[in-house]
């Protein structure tokens, strides 16, 4: 597994107007850095407003960070202007996470799955293309392929559509996919069969997966490296086994005793370790900016900007409960 | 009082014409409920657990082609009644809804606190005082202060917003509120502090519930009873320790092992897809997702087994125990 993906130090800040005269920078993404190989899934986990959309979108270049840098196989592609991108529009994908508004309704799927093919240039006959089509088909295990080609959107299951913005993503035969929250809105029962699917086209392929969720059960089981986000920074970083079974970030703590499991003792207690709404990143408090969620915060807490260091091997926390060494 | 029942369905059918034909959405479906319970209905998107709940307010489709069966709440079979009535006498003040969405449906340019306290002063012919003092108590029991009244739906978060869907449902103190996926679009914190409320008001006030989803794990955060569903019918239905921890239907046991647990083995799923319910499959409707498929259960229908008092299957495994 070599390097594929670099992000360095990366901030993205949105200019919102507040008022006539006063403008406001929302720090959505606030010094990030994440790298990834060839072939391995690194899941973001977060709430809603923990910038983890944010950072896949200038992963893929579709946002130019405010400062950092975007390295793709090597090359700076963070100011590259769009029209020298086709090579990385084609190896870089995107699955999003509503499979019921992200594909055209008035599309089948041989044309939504076709699509790319026609943007990129690629098969220069119907026939080659259609070809190419079955064989994403069969890859997303929607089978026999010919009889799902000329269906429309609203004749399939939400898994179903799911898998059709999966062979979008694949049949340019990308090296590097982010996905966000695709399975956020595929029933429960379902999840797991379409996180299986995509590791194993991850496998074929040896595709390089962002796997981006606010639910930390299904990235620890499907992610080779975790990194928990919280408003704009990683506060967590580690194997995903590591960060389950010790987890130090209390926010990575509270995202683990929040995940629900079957038992029916869960009626009579009531849940721990709530947190308090999640906080805007449009007026992030100081210091740590988890602080004022915490149970454990210090005075030290408000005022200075925990590191992100490396307690032991290959974890990483950022937070004042662990000064280094 | 205490045990008796609060809501009895019987034999109901909801059917819905399409240009495909006839959806059996509900399909001969029979529950119980006591005062003071919970009951968690959970099943695959599809598999009409949200068109029992509009069968149980009468909250019909126009293009319905079939409503029978009986579900007796309170004394009084709403399948008999007609729309008029139904609005009068049962919905908000019997049985209120929380409709999957509903906070994104709350009037932007109203302020919340007269859309909470609304359904008194036009079903109840409240007073605007008498209305809005009421108001501002029920949504103090769902957790929001006392200056939430006058703000408008904007200024509110995702979890607010929700308890405020769920105060107005709370408005006219009904005997059962239905909740349909009620945090399904918020944050895992959200949905724990939301899932806190209820627990508190179910103790608090007594309060009876339908709670559903498809997250078998998340009814069982308040579930004293879960029924599972598939394809418009009652597949498995007992306590939430009965139907947890020795689901007997092969579906029931599916959606458990599909839940990603943090510790333990990677998850399972339910392979395939849900059936069309304008052609449901024949014999046993899971035959053909269920691992443990007989002959018998691709052309007989299996009957519903008692295993135990309370706690019934739908599945020909169990055919010879009960004898």
């Amino acid at each position: 597994m070599t390097g594929l993906l670099k992000l360095q130090d990366v901030k993205m800040y949105f200019r919102v107007r507040k008022g006539f005269f006063r403008s406001v920078d929302v720090k959505a993404v606030d010094g990030v850095s994440i790298s990834l190989k060839r072939g391995e899934t690194l899941a973001l986990v977060g709430e809603s407003g923990s910038g983890k959309t944010t950072l896949a979108r200038v992963s893929l270049r579709l946002l130019k960070p405010t400062s950092g840098r975007i390295l793709f196989d090597g090359k700076d592609i963070t100011d590259t202007p769009e029209k020298e991108l086709r090579w990385f529009r084609r190896r870089a994908q995107a699955i999003f996470q509503d499979p019921y508004s992200s594909l055209d309704p008035f599309m089948t799927v041989r044309q939504l799955v076709e699509e790319p093919l026609i943007l990129h240039k690629i098969g220069s006959v119907s026939d080659e293309r259609l070809e190419l089509v079955v064989r994403a088909l069969e890859d997303v295990k929607l089978t026999p392929a010919e009889e799902f080609l000329g269906k429309y959107p609203h004749m399939l299951s939400g898994g179903q559509r799911q898998r059709v913005g999966i062979a979008r993503a694949l049949i340019l035969k990308p090296e590097y996919i982010a996905a966000d929250e695709p399975v956020s809105m595929v029933d429960a029962s379902s999840r797991a069969e379409i996180l299986y699917l995509m590791r194993e086209l991850q496998e074929k392929h040896d595709i390089a997966f962002l796997y981006i969720t606010h639910d930390i059960a299904t990235a620890r089981h499907f992610s080779d490296k975790l990194a928990v986000m919280h408003l704009g920074k990683i506060v967590e970083f580690s194997e995903p086994a590591e960060i389950v079974e010790n987890p130090l970030h209390p926010y990575t703590q509270a995202l683990i005793d929040a995940v629900p499991e079957p038992d029916p003792a869960n009626r009579f207690r009531e849940r721990k370790s709530v947190m308090g709404e999640p906080l805007s990143p449009a007026n992030p408090p100081s210091g740590c900016n988890f602080h004022p969620r915490c149970p454990y915060a210090m005075e030290k807490c408000s005022k200075q900007t925990p590191p992100l260091i490396e307690i032991k091997q290959g974890h990483y926390v950022a937070c004042h409960l662990y000064p280094g060494k | 009082m205490g045990q008796s029942n609060l809501l009895s369905i019987d034999g109901l059918r909801l059917y819905y014409r399409s240009a495909r034909g006839v959806v059996r959405a509900v399909d001969n479906v029979s529950l119980t409920m006591r005062v003071g319970e919970a009951l968690g209905i959970v099943g695959e998107s599809g598999c009409g657990k949200s068109s029992l709940a509009n069968a149980i307010i009468k909250f019909l489709p126009p293009n319905t082609e079939l409503y029978e069966g009986s579900v007796v709440i309170d004394g009084v079979d709403v399948v008999k009644l007609d729309e008029d009535e139904v609005r009068r006498r049962i919905r908000w003040r019997v049985v209120s809804m929380v409709f999957q969405g509903a906070m994104n449906i709350l009037n932007p340019v109203i302020r919340v606190g007269f859309q909470v306290a609304e359904p008194l002063i036009v079903h109840a012919g409240a007073s605007r005082e008498e209305a809005f003092r009421v108001a501002r108590e029920v949504m103090r029991r769902v957790g929001l202060s006392d200056d939430v009244f006058n703000r408008y739906p904007h200024e509110l978060s995702g979890g607010m917003k929700q308890r405020i869907v769920i105060a107005t449902a709370l408005i006219m103190s009904p005997k059962l509120v239905i909740l349909d996926e009620p945090t399904s679009a918020l944050d895992v914190s959200i949905q724990a502090q939301i899932m806190n409320m209820l627990k508190r008001l179910k103790r608090e006030l007594g309060l009876s519930m339908i709670f559903i989803t498809h997250d078998i794990a998340l009814a069982s955060d308040i579930s004293d009873r879960i029924a599972v569903m598939y394809a418009g019918e009652v597949v498995e239905v007992g306590s939430a320790e009965q139907v947890l921890l020795s689901p007997h239907h092969p579906y029931t046991q599916k959606l458990i092992a599909a839940t990603p647990r943090l510790r333990g083995p990677k998850p399972d799923f339910v392979p395939g897809q849900p059936p069309d319910l304008t052609s449901p499959p024949s014999g046993c409707r899971f035959h053909p997702r269920c691992p443990y498929v007989m002959e018998k259960c691709r052309h007989s229908e299996p009957p519903s087994i008692v295993v135990k008092d309370g706690w019934s299957v739908k599945c020909w495994l169990y055919a010879g125990e009960a004898g």
